[in-house]
């Protein structure tokens, strides 16, 4: 009676999913930290913000694919 | 005629377990968001509604059973008419009001649930409910939510710190992001919401109509009933449960922004993964675990207990309570129309109460905080008063000291030139000059207590600083 299989599937996919949004987001967090220190020692850096709106994009898309499964006609169910 | 007047009557009574059902919920998705300082509270509740409103409309599944098949509906099992469904819903309500009086976030749909099976004890037996799926889909998922959102959101906060934090000498963390990331998990909790719980309603409201031959059976729920259904869900989630926001936001433990977006990213990925794997968890079980959780991983940030355990037992208590109330209610119902309107009188009146004595504890609650408040405020203040008069009559007393030093010392070169003077034979110039170093040695004596008193305040001005970046550290 008791799902045991599919709490561990339920347990497995929240901490997997929910984790790889923070680490990224805290990445990105992180890399837009350091360029903003670049920019007030007056040093350039172009490639630091191409890295943490690529990653706060993913975490972006990551959103959209919770409203995907949220919203049943959009995926049929 | 009266089958009709029941049916209208069920359907209030509906719409209003909706509406407490919403501002009982807001504060799932928006408790941590508003305790952060990410959205502002009338901002926060305005965005609920609207998602709640929105994602009403967005899933119209229609629940083939009232009670998920804890209760044995149909043949051999209870017999779904709108008393049943009117006692279910007095009971769940009740308990919804109650708990939320109390300011303790529980799950609407286990108060539901209750209402349901004390109304099906009462009229068909305790063999009406069956006890195998009660396990597996209330008690189980009770005990799991909080510990997959818990653990998840642990997990996250403390990455979140690790990965954010710089150990470099005059490099902040800068983790401004963070709050802007936690209005949208947040809105996707909100959402999510809007399309789960308003469907439990508008599934109650048409197997209403069904049971009393006012709509087709297999069809799904009138666009009015989405309507209204939206409608009263998004006019809950506006109002907001302020007392249970308060309490998953503050009480619970202090939150900060990296620790929020943790528990609202975990508590979306959690309502997400139960409802499309199949392990049905209660949306506000998995919120305050993700909140526990969160609060855990942050090093500084202290976990109430004493909250925590209001609200499990909070959550043992709502199966039980409600049925209790349920189960009173289905027996008057079965007096007929009669009991039918004496339990919603009963239920208006109750709820009234509730709401009321609301109000005036909520003054007294007001300022019994306020003299907290002031009480800690006072004690800081007069800690702060204590030190700086303490500061004050030591530097006094040093002044002293150093002023009966100084002198002491200039009559000693007084006393000193006096006898060389004596001893010398009366030189008037070397008197002089002698009556002048002394002067001098003096001034210098002050010129030294000075110095001496100018480090001193340095240096109080220094612990002072101390104490004040303890306090923001803190």
């Amino acid at each position: 009676m008791i799902e045991w299989s599919s709490f561990a599937i339920v347990a497995a996919a929240t901490w997997v999913s929910a984790i790889i949004v923070i680490t990224l987001f805290s990445v990105g967090v992180r890399m837009r930290a350091a360029h903003l220190d670049r920019v007030e020692e007056g040093r350039s850096s172009s490639a630091l913000p191409v890295g943490y709106w690529a990653v706060f994009g993913i975490c972006g898309a990551v959103v959209l694919l919770g409203v995907y499964l949220i919203v049943p006609a959009l995926h049929g169910a | 005629m009266e089958i009709i007047f029941v049916v209208v009557l069920v359907i209030a009574l509906a719409l209003f377990f909706d509406f407490t059902n919403g501002f009982h919920d807001t504060a799932n998705a928006m408790a941590t968001p508003i305790a952060t300082g990410a959205i502002k509270p009338k901002a926060a509740v305005t965005l609920a509604a609207i998602l709640n409103l929105v994602g009403a409309f967005l899933s119209t599944e229609v629940a083939k059973t009232i009670s998920g098949g804890i209760i044995k509906e149909g043949g051999g099992g209870v017999q779904i008419t709108p008393d049943f469904i009117l006692a279910g819903l007095i009971g769940a309500i009740i308990w919804n009001m109650a708990t939320w009086r109390f300011g303790l976030p529980s799950s609407s749909s286990h108060a539901l649930f209750g209402g349901l099976i004390g109304a099906a004890i009462v009229g068909a037996g305790l063999n009406s409910v069956d006890y195998g799926v009660f396990l597996s889909k209330v008690v189980i998922p009770a005990l799991a939510a909080p510990l997959i959102a818990g653990f998840s959101a642990y997990l996250c906060t403390k990455i979140a710190y690790v990965i954010t934090r710089r150990n470099e000498e005059g490099k902040t963390a800068r983790r401004a992001p963070f709050k802007y990331g936690q209005i949208f998990s947040s809105s996707l909790v909100a959402l999510a919401h809007g399309t789960n719980d308003a469907q439990k309603t508008m599934g109650v409201i048409t197997l209403v109509l069904v049971s009393a031959n006012l709509q087709e059976h297999g069809t799904g729920p009138h666009i009015w009933v989405i309507t209204a259904c939206a409608l009263a869900i998004a006019l809950g989630t506006y109002v907001g449960g302020w007392r249970i926001i308060d309490t998953l936001g503050t009480k619970l433990t202090t939150v900060k922004p990296a620790q929020g977006l943790s528990a609202e990213t975990s508590t979306a990925a959690a309502i997400l993964a139960s409802s499309h794997l199949g392990f049905a968890l209660s949306t506000t079980q998995v919120a305050s675990g993700s909140v526990l959780g969160s609060g855990l991983g942050r090093k500084g940030a202290d976990v109430q207990w004493s909250t925590a355990g209001r609200i499990a037992s909070g959550w043992l208590l709502t199966i039980p309570a409600a049925a209790i109330v349920g189960g009173i209610a289905a027996g008057i119902a079965h007096l007929g129309t009669v009991g039918v309107v004496v339990d919603t009188v009963i239920a208006v009146v109750v709820v009234l109460w509730i709401y009321l004595s609301s109000r005036r504890v909520e003054e007294t609650d007001i300022s019994n905080f306020d003299t907290v408040g002031e009480a800690v405020n006072i004690r800081g203040r007069k800690r702060k008063l204590r030190k700086d008069r303490n500061r004050k009559r030591a530097q006094e007393k040093r002044e002293a000291r150093y002023e009966a030093w100084a002198e002491k010392q200039a009559a000693k070169e007084k006393r000193r030139a006096h006898r060389d003077a004596k001893k010398n034979g009366a030189v008037p110039a070397e008197a002089a000059k002698t009556s002048s170093s002394s002067t001098g040695s003096a001034s210098g004596a002050d010129a030294g207590r000075a110095s001496n008193t100018g480090a001193d305040a340095g240096r109080a001005d220094a612990s002072r600083a101390d104490a004040s970046d303890k306090g923001d550290a803190k």
